[in-house]
């Protein structure tokens, strides 16, 4: 056979494969551009919507009131939809579209959580709704014991006992008993505590914990699943970020749980609609978020992109909101601060008298007076640039700086005493949805649990 | 004879194009077209990740380089963040209590963040920082080479794989 025939044979046969394979190249590449840009699109309508939502909530005095926080919800999720539709180019008319490839928002908050998601309305049509409030909860039998837990993100608690003979239901904070704050409130792990709420939340958290221990769940049974796990003691922490039997037992309620429902409801809104909607499995850095932090996560699946589906998430934490205190939102002032600024309690800056504030003094309120709408700060101060504007300089000390303050023992028990008390105090003053189940309410905490427990 | 011998000539040249050079090139550009994927990808993956926990890790770096360098390319990665200062508009607000301030920005960039990096393991940002992550290829890639030789390019400072990705902090890192 002649070269030139060789060479054309060569042609026919080689420049297609050429040609398809490098369109094919190119399309994959599309295809991972656009999910990368799906991807981040997803991230900053999350985020919108959490921001949104501590907005929301942060200006609503009555946030902890169900209905009320169901309205700073539905408000929020509103803001996601206006956000997706308008990064993906699609706002308008469309925007009830993208929001059928969104088969869940899900709501994790302090003691429970909210799923928005597609509802069959009368009609047979599907609009998204929220669903209603599910506790943290867990429900352990012993005869004709029921004891009912709904567990928080912290130590909080509400607890709900019926021992076949007489019921009681209280709400409150455990604490460690190796730990333990004085039964008055004024110590807590070696540090003087003085400033009034404080000394309540410390003084309450003791005796709750005391009744947990040793009114319910000795009454249940000292052999029991609930006693051996839930029991507090020195080698059982109830605080947030230990490794207790404790801790264990409340992340494998609230998984479980989430995923149960969030299936559920993903599922359920899959098959009415001939899509296969399926809740992702979370990873476990995933976990450890929703397990630490107020978080919403948004579910986007189905979308036709190139030569696959586009199925993803995002997670984004909330940091700023009124529900709910951890040392993230604690900031702190100094009587020798010369230009007034607020830090974090490990920023070298602080000095002299440590004094605590909740976070959301710094942040700007809006007012109206006299029909004209007025800014203001509660708290002038402005943010430390070492701690808190670059949060990487100071929060992390260097090795020299960080012996030198550990081995300041008075310097480290006044950071101790400040932190704790600002926590104390500001766990104090949060008001929870569960406290109405405190019936009993006043100055003398063990009377008024005893008050509580009911006869049948 | 002499019109054959000459038709034999060019065919061969020809076939040497078509069988050798040609389809080197289209591999080697595919070869640029996935490194230019595995570019895009990590370099979005590792702008989410970081904005979404607040933080740039060692780990998350390294496992960058690693997917960047797998490639078979070098490159140069650069990192901005735009750190938010809200004192300005704080004290913009003090004086006018009708207005609300101006936040501003400062840029920390990449020899920062990378001694930070190296002294504490992780970089923290905040919310509302803004992070922008670049890469190019420093080397020269076969295809590069043999467009440079074909279509005689000239410059050493051509790249022919490159991607950005920036994003909003969403939380603040502890």
């Amino acid at each position: 056979m002649r070269l030139q025939n060789l060479l054309v044979i060569f042609v026919i046969i080689a420049l297609p494969v050429i040609i398809i394979l490098s369109i094919f190249v190119n399309y994959q590449i599309d295809t991972a551009r656009l999910k990368a840009s799906y991807a981040s699109k997803l991230i900053d309508a999350t985020y919108d919507t959490v921001a949104a939502f501590q907005l929301n909530t942060n200006n609503n005095t009555y946030s902890s009131v169900a209905d009320s926080l169901m309205e700073d919800i539905e408000a929020s999720s509103n803001i996601f939809v206006k956000s997706l539709a308008s990064n993906l180019g699609v706002a308008g008319a469309s925007e009830s579209q993208i929001m059928t490839y969104v088969p869940a928002l899900l709501y994790t908050l302090y003691d429970g959580y909210y799923i928005y998601t597609p509802v069959r309305q009368a009609d047979g049509t599907f609009v998204h709704d929220i669903k209603p409030y599910v506790y943290y909860t867990k429900t352990y039998t012993n005869g004709s014991k029921t004891l009912t837990i709904n567990f928080s993100l912290d130590n909080y608690v509400a607890v709900y006992y019926d021992n076949g003979n007489w019921y009681e239901s209280r709400a409150g904070y455990l604490e460690t008993k190796t730990d333990d704050p004085r039964a008055d409130g004024t110590e807590y792990k070696g540090c003087n505590i003085t400033d009034a709420d404080a000394i309540n939340y410390y003084k309450e958290a003791y005796a709750f914990t005391k009744w947990f221990n040793d009114t319910v769940l000795r009454d249940f049974g000292t052999t029991t699943e609930a006693y051996s796990k839930l029991y507090i003691n020195e080698n059982n922490s109830p605080l947030q970020g230990t490794s207790s039997s404790f801790n264990d037992e409340k992340i494998d309620v609230i998984e479980k749980s989430i995923n149960n429902n969030l299936f559920q409801a993903m599922n359920i809104y899959g098959k009415e609609v001939g899509m296969d909607f399926r809740a992702p499995i979370l990873n476990g850095e995933d976990w450890d978020k929703i397990f630490n932090n107020i978080c919403v996560i948004s579910f986007m699946q189905g979308i036709p992109v190139g030569t696959s589906i586009f199925n993803d998430y995002a997670i984004i934490t909330s940091t700023d909101n009124s529900m709910y205190v951890d040392e993230n939102t604690l900031y702190f002032t100094g009587s020798e601060d010369g230009d007034q600024k607020y830090h974090r309690i490990g920023c070298t800056e602080l000095k002299g008298t440590i004094t605590g504030h909740n976070r959301a003094e710094f942040k700007i309120k809006q007012l109206e007076e006299d029909g004209e709408i007025k800014y203001t700060y509660p708290n002038p101060a402005s943010a430390c640039y070492f701690c808190m504007v670059r949060a990487s300089s100071a929060s992390l000390p260097t090795s020299q700086e960080e012996a030198s303050w550990y081995s300041n023992l008075s310097e480290r028990k006044k950071r101790e005493t400040a932190y704790y008390t600002a926590l104390g105090k500001q766990k104090y003053k949060l008001v929870k949805i569960s406290d109405y189940i405190n019936v009993n309410e006043g100055n003398n905490i063990e009377q008024n649990i005893a008050n509580d427990k009911v006869e049948k | 004879m002499q019109g054959e011998t000459l038709i034999t000539i060019v065919a061969i040249f020809l076939a040497a194009i078509l069988i050798g050079i040609f389809p080197m090139m289209a591999i080697a550009e595919r070869n640029d077209d996935v490194a230019q994927l595995a570019v895009t990808t990590g370099l979005s993956e590792f702008v989410n990740t970081a904005r979404t926990t607040g933080k740039i890790t060692i780990q998350d770096y390294d496992a960058l380089v690693n997917k960047l360098f797998a490639t078979g390319n070098t490159y140069d990665i650069s990192m901005e963040v735009q750190v938010l200062d809200e004192n300005p508009a704080k004290k913009g607000t003090q004086t006018s209590s009708t207005t609300v301030g101006e936040n501003v920005y400062y840029s920390v960039y990449t020899t920062q963040i990378m001694d930070e990096l190296a002294a504490h393991d992780k970089y923290i940002l905040k919310e509302g920082d803004i992070l922008t992550v670049s890469a190019s290829n420093n080397n020269v890639t076969i295809s590069q080479m043999l467009k440079n030789f074909f279509y005689s390019l000239a410059g050493n400072n051509t790249y022919s794989i490159v991607g950005s990705q920036t994003g909003v902090v969403t939380v603040s890192g502890s």
